[in-house]
């Protein structure tokens, strides 16, 4: 079968709209099932995004209620910690992101490196099975090492002659605390998928490189990094994309909504469902969630930006 | 030839998939759709929040719907969820416009005041007294007037024990091998003695009891003062001068409570009681979990806790603990606003047969067999009848689980027209009325707050007051230190504009 040619701006325009169509017919009904939900499920439910200017009335409805321009925003900068909030947001999870980079891409080369095979999918497995418990089990887990009376910690402590220490009232330790839960839930599932990119790097590389007398960091620094390269570069970009939303589970339960902590777990999600769970109103909860995907869009593109300024191969789109 | 053919095949693989996820999205047709009467029978769908959702609740319905086919040409679509999940779902179908007729609501779940003011329930004010007479003269003035909206009211509310009254309750048998005298108890300071007694008569006994409990709970039982928001936690209080406290704020008819003296005295207090061991070691987890307090305090591990007490708790817990079971209260009952918002039940503005819906409101309030059927479902196979008044959930033996019981059925109406079980004493509906009339009654009861003008700042001091009140009012931090700095966050949140503005429409409703 002769493929026809591919079909580049110019050609197209000379052939005209509806010969580009018909040639493409089957490709675009293939793609039909995705674009209806993609339709559907992303873009029709857009317009709800109007309830961030209203204030919502059961009977008039989305497009009936009475506009209220920004009032529904103030709320979220209004407030003396608005500093605190974005501050903790960004900082924890910019750290997030890094520390993910940094420990799941030399987890995933040590485990390929050193193990291969078999027992590298043990460890994967076991690094892997945090992901899958929800924060509320990690937060019971959390209580059951820093409780007060019956924690793990506490007696240990109690045992080497120490005064109980509680944990729950002291802000200062909980930045290690959130950060040490987060990598230790979420790191497994991004190694998992470095070792995927991994596998896909062909041996002929590693055996011309120790035939030329590479050692094995110069293996890892000149052939391996440069093929993660790219699934580094598009984790990350993604991970910037949320780098505005907060991860309610892990700043909401694994403190136990205790209030002396706020300065340290106050969080962009958690700030406003407390501010908004007592009188419920969608469109305040519908600006917060739209000034979130506004700065998580813009973060996209400029960190998209960015990467094509550097090294265009690299860059998402 | 070869290339048309599979193109052929891709557009009808293609095709085959599209239409197939087009008829997954066709099935239900979307929202409820309105019942309409058939004949001359009405169905009202009716949503409910109760707790546990029984197990033989279909055929408590069903017999339901035979009553009152006969009595007034109505069938009940039943809609029962248990309160959690009601608290969950409930306001997303009414935001979603799901159709109903009849639903729960309450400052604790599906915000009556929230839902008015989105227009969700119809204004019953006109047709209260043509379609629900009796409920209409049966319920007290005051419990309708708490439960106008702008003068207008958009649900009948449960008429149960009016207002809350704040105490401690305790193991009894406990206080007597102790030898504590309860009765000297009248204030918080009192109590210290009694837990000081605990403390050392049950650590000589080689125990760890935990003397008291409950304290994120405690302070408005501490200080009574009326809630001009409906949220005991917001700073916006007015003060009964039936109490006598808040000499500070005599001059400010509406104040913050955390910058009073009381609220320093009390922060005092119970730092002391945490510092002395009193509490426990983390008295705001040991809080959030009832389970486990519930399970303490009927092993004798803990000694007393903070509740809101109704007539006939005691004797319900004196049966439940396995030892006796003591209450002593800190304050007259008080009704004010949002204590007839414990639970109403509301018609939807777009409910088709308001009247009729009215209609099946009065009978649950005022017909007996009714009211007894919903409470503790059917006679000879939920309970048996005991006298003209009673009933007996374990129908003469020792039966735990019968299929259908709410021990006290006060969020279906009211529970003066039920049969009351007979784990209550005898007397109880007299106990409910001295407790009723004895009630003092708050000076701006009917205000309801519309927090429309201050939402922003509502938002924020909810955050700052979720962050400092519960580790001081357990006394798990300085107040002479937290205090000023829990004063400064609320006064930049604007709590002097949420003072100004209460006090603002408080003028507003004493002059009209």
């Amino acid at each position: 079968m002769k493929r026809s040619a591919p079909c580049t701006d110019t050609v197209c325009r000379k052939q005209g709209f509806l010969k580009t169509f018909r040639k493409n017919l089957p490709l675009t009904i293939m793609a039909l099932p995705a674009l209806v939900v993609m339709f559907l499920f992303r873009y029709l439910p857009m317009s709800g995004l109007l309830l961030a200017f209203k204030r919502f009335s059961v009977p008039k409805g989305i497009f009936g209620s009475d506009w209220v321009a920004l009032q529904n925003f103030e709320f979220l900068f209004k407030t003396s910690d608005a500093w605190v909030i974005t501050r903790n947001t960004i900082l924890y999870n910019a750290l997030f992101i890094l520390l993910d980079l940094v420990l799941a891409v030399s987890m995933a080369i040590g485990l390929s490196e050193l193990l291969r095979k078999r027992r590298a999918k043990v460890y994967q497995t076991i690094f892997m099975a945090p992901y899958f418990l929800s924060w509320v089990v990690v937060s019971f887990m959390a209580f059951s090492l820093f409780s007060v009376d019956d924690g793990l910690f506490n007696h240990l402590l109690a045992y080497f002659g120490f005064a109980g220490v509680n944990w729950y009232s002291e802000p200062g330790k909980w930045p290690l605390i959130l950060t040490f839960f987060q990598i230790w839930k979420t790191v497994g599932y991004s190694t998992v998928m470095y070792i995927s990119t991994l596998t896909g790097i062909s041996n002929d590389y590693y055996e011309a490189a120790i035939i030329d007398g590479a050692t094995k960091w110069q293996q890892i620094r000149r052939i391996t990094l440069p093929c993660l390269k790219p699934m580094m570069i598009v984790l990350t970009i993604l991970a910037i994309g949320r780098i505005f939303y907060a991860d309610f589970g892990l700043f909401f339960q694994l403190p136990r909504n205790s209030g002396p902590l706020y300065p340290v777990t106050q969080v962009i999600d958690t700030y406003v469902y407390r501010a908004l769970k007592e009188t419920g109103n969608v469109g305040m909860a519908a600006a917060a969630s739209l000034y979130q995907s506004v700065v998580g869009f813009v973060l996209v593109v400029g960190a998209n930006l960015a990467v094509r300024r550097i090294e265009p191969d690299s860059a998402l789109f | 030839m070869k290339n048309t053919m599979k193109r052929m095949a891709a557009l009808g693989v293609s095709a085959a998939l599209a239409a197939g996820l087009l008829a997954g999205c066709g099935g239900a047709p979307a929202g409820g759709s309105a019942p309409s009467g058939d004949g001359d029978i009405t169905t009202l769908t009716w949503y409910m929040s109760i707790n546990p959702v029984a197990a033989d609740t279909d055929k408590v319905i069903q017999a339901l719907n035979e009553y009152t086919r006969e009595k007034i040409g109505v069938e009940i679509d039943y809609k029962v969820m248990a309160n959690p999940d009601y608290k969950e779902k409930m306001p997303n179908l009414i935001n979603a416009g799901e159709y109903f007729d009849i639903c729960f609501t309450s400052n604790w779940t599906t915000d009556y005041l929230q839902f008015t003011g989105k227009d969700a329930f119809l204004d019953i004010t006109e047709l209260l007294p043509q379609y629900a007479k009796e409920t209409w003269e049966f319920i007290p003035e005051a419990e309708w007037n708490a439960v106008r909206v702008n003068g207008s009211i958009y649900g009948v509310p449960s008429y149960k024990e009016m207002g809350w009254q704040g105490g401690i309750v305790y193991n009894s048998d406990m206080a007597e091998a102790y030898g504590i005298d309860m009765s000297a108890v009248k204030s918080l300071e009192d109590y210290t003695k009694v837990l000081e007694t605990v403390a050392a008569k049950s650590k000589a006994e080689g125990k760890n009891v935990v003397g008291v409990s409950g304290l994120t709970n405690a302070w408005p039982m501490a200080a009574p003062y009326e809630s001009l928001t409906g949220n005991p936690q917001l700073p916006a209080a007015g003060a009964v001068p039936q109490f006598s406290n808040f000499a500070d704020m005599k001059d400010q008819a509406v104040f913050n409570q955390y910058a009073s003296e009381e609220y320093m005295n009390y922060c005092q207090t119970v730092r002391g009681w945490n510092q002395a061991g009193y509490l426990g070691g983390d008295p705001v987890n040991y809080d959030s979990d009832t389970a486990n307090r519930d399970n303490d305090f009927n092993n004798g591990a803990l000694f007393s806790y903070f509740i809101q007490y109704a007539p006939g708790t005691a004797e319900s817990m004196t049966a439940s603990s396995g030892h006796g079971v003591g209450f002593v209260p800190l304050m007259d009952p008080l009704f004010e606003t949002r204590s007839a918002m414990g639970g109403l039940l509301a018609i939807s503005s777009a409910s088709e047969h308001p009247e009729k819906a009215l209609e099946f409101i009065n009978l649950l309030n005022t017909d007996e067999y009714v009211g007894t059927l919903i409470r503790h479902g059917i006679e000879g196979t939920h309970h048996s009848a005991v006298g003209d008044n009673q009933v007996d959930k374990t129908m003469g033996g020792t039966l735990t689980d019968n299929g259908y019981d709410y021990t006290y059925g006060w969020q279906f109406g009211t529970p003066f027209n039920q049969k009351w079980d007979i784990s209550y004493p005898d007397n109880i509906e007299e106990l409910f009325k001295a407790y009723n009339d004895s009630a003092i009654i708050s000076p701006n009861n009917g205000f309801t707050f519309d927090a429309v003008p201050v939402e922003t700042q509502v938002a924020a001091l909810t955050n700052v007051i979720s962050e400092y009140a519960p580790s001081l009012e357990t006394g798990s931090v300085d107040p002479a230190e937290y205090i000023p700095k829990f004063l400064d966050a609320l006064n930049a949140n604007g709590a002097e504009a949420l003072v100004a503005e209460v006090n603002n429409q408080l003028t507003q409703f004493a002059a009209g």
